[in-house]
């Protein structure tokens, strides 16, 4: 299994200048959901220059696919025209298992999710701070999803927005 | 005190403790392993339990190892076959939700992120040591 390390792997994205903004479980941790999950989904630009870009980082990743019958991955020859051509990569790297969304369900993707993100800080030394989506739009995704394991989150999102409303009308809190 | 939260994870239950200083230790549990934890806290081979339910140690090997699920009245009778209780108890989970998320809201991003990382690799350490 390989080591959970997602600031690694956000590094990697990032100083490929990938575009891109961090969705999915790890996004609603880092919004202030208390959620244990090893799932690091993020939701590209779709465009040629950033694709390629984002093939270029995969490499560095030692990206594989990830099946249910070889959780250690199958080499894949990712270049832009194969990533474009499917909604969702379930990949295993280097530092932990990365899905790649194109279009989260229930939104329109990477211009849309950008819309309502910030860009909070995800390590110190070195710093590195990624565009993380806004909770509000975690859940909507997870609710257009339709999956058990989605819904089972639901409650625990939505009384963390609700609790981060109420501290924000206390106070600026949550982003850095 | 310690609050449980199960969460689907697969095959296996996270069962989540958190103890009074809110640190939190997370492990993987399922039927199987908790007959296994409780057959081995007890000082028994699984031929001794499997006679004690009157069944067949192979049976017992495939509960342990995952094999063949064992559903939730199994694990009951071979955890008191064992000579334990296995005690469950329903309990509201929002004040604790409440108390985690104020908790999480008082962290800044990275330090949450910080956070999650620990308890994951802590579980993977679990597992590789469960499977070792």
């Amino acid at each position: 299994m390989a080591d959970y390390d997602p600031v690694a792997m956000l590094r990697v994205l990032t100083q490929h200048g990938v575009e891109y903004v961090l969705v999915g479980g790890v996004a609603a941790r880092m919004r202030g959901a208390p959620l244990v999950t090893r799932d690091v989904d993020v939701a590209p630009a779709m465009t040629p220059g950033n694709l390629d870009r984002l093939a270029q980082a995969l490499e560095a990743l030692g990206a594989k696919l990830r099946t249910a019958t070889d959780p250690d991955g199958v080499d894949m020859p990712f270049d832009p025209g194969l990533l474009a051509s499917a909604s969702m990569w379930t990949l295993v790297t280097d530092h932990g298992d990365l899905d790649l969304v194109m279009e989260p369900a229930g939104t329109g993707g990477y211009r849309d999710l950008m819309r309502d993100a910030d860009r909070l800080k995800v390590a110190v030394r070195p710093e590195l701070a990624v565009d993380v989506a806004s909770l509000a739009d975690v859940i909507r995704s997870k609710e257009a999803s339709g999956r058990d394991k989605d819904r089972a989150t639901l409650p625990l999102l939505r009384r963390t927005l609700e609790e981060t409303a109420k501290s924000r009308s206390e106070g600026d809190h949550g982003l850095q | 005190m310690c609050a449980l939260r199960h969460e689907g994870a697969g095959e296996a239950i996270v069962i989540l403790l958190y103890d009074q200083s809110q640190n939190c230790y997370a492990i993987f549990m399922t039927g199987g392993r908790l007959i296994a934890e409780a057959r081995k806290r007890a000082g028994i081979t699984q031929a001794e339990l499997a006679a004690r339910l009157g069944t067949h140690q192979s049976v017992v090997a495939r509960w342990e190892t995952g094999r063949t699920r064992p559903d939730f009245d199994i694990v009951q009778r071979a955890v008191r076959a064992a000579g334990f209780d296995l005690g469950v108890s329903l309990s509201p989970a929002d004040d604790h939700d409440l108390a985690l998320i104020r908790r999480e809201l008082d962290r800044r991003p990275h330090e949450r992120l910080a956070e999650l990382v620990d308890t994951v690799r802590k579980l993977d350490s679990m597992v590789a040591a469960g499977h070792g």
